[in-house]
């Protein structure tokens, strides 16, 4: 289990593996693994997913990873 | 002559045993293949998502209960349970309710499987009638008196067994033939997951739409009974109930955390065997019939389900994602283990066990090692979520300090998970305990035994010091709980 933190400037709901879970911003808990992510169908962000390997992150150094506005 | 008419009647005989068991068939399994494609139907079903938090029941506080195996004992140890939960209320000071208003997931094993299913299927009303229609009914004679009555007949087809029998009995005295489509028409918690075992895989089987999806299954059309009787049939005892395989007549697509956990065992192993095990059920070349026996041997507990939820943030039941979501403040799950010992009765003798005690063990002994194993596995998810969630309050306390106008990052998703297990051994008087320790795994007890199984679960409850400290815990449930940080 680890600690995954997604950054986009505005608050937005997060898709894990096709799935709705958290929003941007907040760092919480997914499963060690590969997961794909994408902040939903609307895609006025880029890229259109990422791809991220989560090992253990604690809270205090979360896997971070980041879109940007389009 | 005499020899003559003899062999003529055993030759009619014969014919019709064969005749009348060619008859006795039983589906291989009722559910129908689903008539929406899987893109269209993927949230419809038998899903936790279809069990919205309603009237007394709300999401910051989730209460899971775990009903173990071990017959009409565990049925009757979990009733107490039920009872005392339905007296215990919560006061959070905005609205009355009792904590089993609050429960939202029974995931159930076996004997816990009769006393989950009823509960589930007719609400709290309903209770007293489960003791007299089972507790304190003779199952196992009822069950042996219909094997061998005219049953004999039925049972010769290769398409009708024990366990087929063992459904129509338990469909006539406790579920009248319902589906899980009654559970799901009520729109509201809890959410039953009944567990088997997977012959093939060894693997738990769950009762729950996602795992019927890739075999292209309605699990809504199943009957309750046929899900209770897999749960329930012991090995060696009842025989396996079989679910037909219809992979491959929908447009079945793998869920995406099925493909992403598939992707590397090295990193993940737990969350590979899941995907791989997934995967084969989409498969009805390979696995055209599933045959399913006992939950015991994968989770004798049935904590696996929720080890799952813990564990996963893309599937159907996943506690991950409600907390994620910010809809849980605390997740409370309450073990009811009916665990007996019965170790004392193989040493007493000088010569090892026979076939049958071999077979006997064989069948039983891993029940409690697997057992062991989910519950400490659960203890120490509860154990690091409660060091994670310290830690994150003092790095944020820190924060908070150093950079006063910058608000840290949020804790909520760090949702405190209590363990509460009810078990024989927590028992105060030796005597008692013993006594406990020796009711024997059967479908029939003495009326006496089941009164005092029924009502030493709820002592056992009301003295549990963790639940307890959940009581008192839940008046905070809006507020944090005061914690001290190192230097602070």
């Amino acid at each position: 289990m680890g600690f995954l933190l997604i950054e986009y400037p505005t608050v937005r709901q997060v898709f894990i593996d096709d799935v709705q879970c958290g929003s941007t911003n907040t760092p919480f808990q997914v499963p060690n693994g590969y997961h794909r992510i994408d902040l939903g169908t609307n895609q006025n962000y880029a890229p259109s997913f990422r791809r991220v390997e989560v090992r253990g992150e604690p809270y205090q150094a979360p896997k971070t990873t980041s879109f940007r506005p389009l | 002559m005499t020899a003559m008419r003899f062999c003529f009647l055993s030759a009619r005989t014969i014919v019709l045993i064969a005749a009348a068991s060619a008859c006795a068939q039983y589906p291989l399994t009722a559910p129908t293949p689903l008539a929406a494609p899987a893109g269209a139907s993927a949230h419809d079903g038998y899903r936790f998502e279809n069990f919205p938090a309603t009237g007394r029941n709300s999401d910051s506080i989730f209460v899971i209960l775990t009903f173990s195996g071990g017959g009409t004992r565990a049925a009757a140890f979990a009733y107490g349970v039920l009872q005392e939960l339905a007296r215990t209320q919560i006061d959070t000071g905005s609205r009355a309710r009792s904590v089993l208003d609050e429960v939202d997931v029974i995931s159930t094993i076996s004997g816990g499987s009769f006393i989950g299913a009823f509960y589930t299927l007719y609400g709290v009303d309903s209770l007293p009638a489960f003791e007299q229609r089972f507790l304190t009914w003779n199952a196992e004679g009822r069950l042996k008196r219909e094997l061998l009555s005219q049953n004999l007949i039925r049972l010769a087809s290769p398409n009708f067994s024990r366990s087929d029998l063992a459904v129509e009995t338990w469909d006539k005295r406790l579920f009248h033939g319902a589906t899980f489509k009654d559970i799901l028409s009520r729109r509201q918690r809890p959410y039953l997951i009944v567990n088997a075992t997977d012959m093939a895989l060894g693997a738990p089987f769950s009762f729950t739409q996602e795992q019927f999806d890739p075999m292209c299954d309605d699990l809504a059309e199943f009957p309750i009974a046929r899900s209770v009787a897999a749960s329930s049939a012991f090995p060696g005892l009842l025989t396996p109930i079989t679910v037909e395989n219809h992979a491959g007549r929908c447009a079945f697509r793998a869920p995406g955390w099925a493909t992403s956990d598939s992707t590397d065992a090295h990193i993940n192993a737990d969350a590979f065997r899941a995907a791989r095990d997934y995967f084969t059920y989409a498969d009805s070349s390979e696995r055209p019939y599933i045959h399913l026996m006992d939950g015991g041997p994968s989770d004798n507990l049935g904590i696996r389900p929720i080890l799952r939820g813990l564990s996963s943030v893309a599937r159907d039941f996943s506690l991950l994602r409600l907390q994620a979501n910010g809809r849980l403040r605390r997740i409370i799950v309450i073990v009811v283990n009916a665990r007996t010992s019965d170790i004392s009765t193989i040493n007493k003798h000088r010569n090892p066990p026979g076939i049958i005690g071999v077979l006997r063990a064989a069948a039983s002994v891993p029940f409690d090692s697997y057992s062991y194993e989910s519950l400490t596995r659960l203890e120490m998810i509860s154990a690091q979520r409660r060091a994670d969630r310290l830690g994150a309050e003092c790095y944020n306390k820190l924060l908070a300090r150093l950079h006063p106008d910058a608000p840290p990052p949020s804790i909520e998703a760090l949702v405190p998970i209590d363990i509460v297990h009810i078990t024989f051994e927590d028992v105060k008087d030796s005597a008692a305990r013993a006594f406990f320790l020796r009711v024997p795994t059967t479908l029939s007890l003495p009326a006496a035994t089941v009164t005092r199984v029924r009502d030493v679960a709820g002592e056992l409850l009301r003295e549990n010091e963790p639940f307890q400290q959940v009581l008192k815990a839940l008046r905070y449930v809006n507020e944090p709980e005061p914690i001290r940080c190192l230097g602070q």
